[in-house]
């Protein structure tokens, strides 16, 4: 069985897609796997799913000119059409942002949510690689869990939210329990995908050359396995960061979704967008350039990630 | 296999169904089982143990959906107004999202030019969650349907355009060169080629922008509106009735998994009829991947 690369459909469409906002690193590969189609000149198989190939754009042009068209027709609107109590302008937006940056407002209450978001992470990954591994490796305890963590995929992040408010008031654990529930299952359904892509052959080879148990998990079981690791920790992360968004704004007292709550209940859309605009903004960095530097970095002996 | 004892029947059939038990047990299904019985009793004993006087016996939570079908409600709808309401926004949403999103597709498709131009946005896009929408939707346009139904075609929308962009690049090129050397006039080629071809992606976008939207939906009816089965539970929260949230979730998951598996399969089978086999090629990843798919 070949390394899985993404030139084959996403195997997780309609599962993972829903948390899949950016697929930084399917850009990435994509190119390099497109690079290497283009060389070839095969033109083959192309993914349905929202693990894109959309090539890695050099046309700056187009780019600028449509961040420009796009803040143009936002200024127009606001200036010709609306009230700017309605739709202020994006000048006004970004000097909202610049005060939250200047009072401190925006680091104190970044700290306070990223803080929580990351233990809810951790516990979401801890949590989810257990039970994926768990349903990759026995069958019963694939029926186990399967049902279950398809109702928690169905069931709207929103519920959780609510019932950990129901449950724990306002707290500091209630958003993390809501967290983790919510988003558990798309990393364990990752990780069982991955353990069922290790390559029977070379495990029955490991077992006749007497390879050890740790050395044929280091070496066949890790490395088939990590890559849908990876992307089980950026689904898990993406749904994370909405859910914590979420609980926030329903049960906090501090935080990022507090602040947005606020500035909702007192009809301040300035001060809405301007927090809306830092969070995304801030969520996308840590998925795009943290987790995906990462990710490169712990596959680059494939060829088509790292070796170019 | 049991060993058949060849003594006496009866001996045999004990053992048969013992050996069927057995394997009942350790199999797939027994683990489903088991996990169905294994959920019910711990949160059946669990509770009591709680502080918390909020949470629900399953029993609480049977009663009420079993009250909610027979109508017998305290809330100002019944579970099937409100269900009707979503479903009606989440239509309009989806309608809006494919009126816009297949046109910006297409183009997105065709010319790398307008795709540099787009892509930005669409993963802007992608990655907002929709509480976003729904906030700023809702303080915009207050308690109407506008917030519901915007928020569902923007959750959509970039799947839509995502899917049929990538729709555009898998055009059977043979085709197209063929209609070319035929000078098979523009619009002819777009309704017997193009569109054929789309069907399988923008299908799967529908889909799977339906498993989206809806749970955009139900946020943005928590704050834009006032009513709709996101308000009901956003009703039943205000009134600390835990066993009521549940009970909707419930709801809400038995109608989207019986709509995926029914509805969205029927449809499929239907739409792609004149495909020599479903089950081939690029229309069987891009359709029988929902919500629950396995």
């Amino acid at each position: 069985m070949p390394p899985p690369t993404l030139s084959r459909p996403d195997p997780h469409y309609g599962i993972n897609a829903d948390v899949h906002p950016t697929g930084p690193s399917g850009l990435v590969r994509k190119d390099r796997v497109e690079a290497i189609e283009n060389q070839t000149s095969n033109e083959e198989t192309r993914t349905v799913g929202v693990e894109h190939n959309f090539a890695r754009s050099t046309y700056w042009v187009e780019r600028v000119s449509s961040l420009l068209f796009f803040l143009a027709i936002w200024q127009g609107i606001s200036t010709f059409f609306l009230e700017d109590f309605i739709l202020p302008p994006p000048l006004e937006v970004g000097r909202e942002i610049v005060s939250i940056v200047e009072t401190g407002e925006l680091w104190e209450h970044a700290l306070f949510s990223y803080q929580r978001l990351f233990i809810a992470f951790a516990l979401t990954l801890v949590m989810g690689s257990a039970i994926g591994l768990a349903m990759g490796m026995s069958r019963w305890l694939d029926g186990f869990f399967r049902d279950a963590s398809v109702i928690m995929f169905t069931t709207p992040s929103l519920i959780f939210v609510l019932v950990a408010g129901l449950i724990f008031g306002i707290s500091y654990v209630g958003p993390i329990v809501a967290i983790v529930v919510a988003s558990f299952s798309y990393v364990s359904f990752n990780l069982w995908e991955g353990v069922r892509s290790v390559p029977k052959d070379l495990m029955d080879m490991g077992q006749v050359y007497k390879m050890r148990r740790v050395a044929r998990i280091r070496h066949i079981v890790m490395p088939a396995v990590a890559p849908y690791g990876f992307q089980g920790a950026r689904f898990g992360f993406a749904m994370t960061w909405k859910v914590a968004l979420l609980a926030e704004v329903f049960g906090g007292n501090s935080g990022l979704g507090y602040k947005m709550g606020v500035a909702y209940q007192s009809f301040d859309v300035t001060s809405l967008l301007a927090w809306v605009l830092s969070f995304v903004l801030s969520a996308l960095f840590f998925e795009r350039l943290l987790l995906q530097q990462l990710e490169n970095r712990s596959l680059r002996w494939r060829p088509d990630v790292g070796g170019g | 296999m049991v060993p058949r004892s060849s003594t006496g029947t009866r001996t045999g059939g004990g053992a048969a169904i013992v050996g069927t038990l057995g394997r009942f047990i350790t199999s797939r299904q027994g683990g489903i089982l088991a996990f169905v019985l294994l959920a019910l009793a711990g949160w059946q004993l669990t509770v009591p143990l709680l502080v918390t006087e909020q949470l629900p016996l399953p029993a609480d939570v049977a009663r009420f959906m079993w009250d909610e079908l027979r109508v017998d409600t305290l809330a100002p709808y019944s579970v099937y107004e409100a269900f009707a309401t979503t479903m009606q926004r989440l239509m309009w949403g989806l309608a809006w999202s494919v009126a816009v999103g297949l046109p910006l597709g297409l183009m997105v498709g065709w010319s790398r030019r307008v795709e540099a131009f787009f892509r930005d946005w669409i993963f802007l896009l992608l990655a907002s969650p929709a509480l976003i929408w729904a906030l700023i939707l809702s303080l915009w346009f207050g308690f109407t349907n506008v917030a519901p139904i915007a928020t569902v075609a923007l959750v959509v929308l970039p799947y839509i355009v995502m899917n049929v962009s990538q729709g555009v690049k898998d055009v059977p090129l043979d085709l197209l060169d063929m209609g070319r050397s035929f000078q098979v006039p523009r619009r002819t080629m777009i309704r017997h080629v193009i569109l054929p071809s789309q069907m399988p992606f923008l299908f799967a976008a529908v889909r799977y922008g339906f498993a989206n939207g809806w749970k955009g939906l139900l946020v943005a009816e928590v704050f834009g509106s006032d009513s709709g089965a996101g308000w009901m539970i956003r009703y039943w929260y205000e009134a600390r009735r835990a066993y009521a949230v549940i009970g909707y979730a419930l709801f809400f998951v038995l109608i989207a998994l019986v709509l995926e598996r029914v509805f969205f399969q029927t449809l499929s089978n239907r739409v792609f009829r004149w495909r020599p086999s479903v089950e081939e090629g690029a229309s069987a990843k891009a359709t029988d991947r929902g919500i629950g798919a396995e």
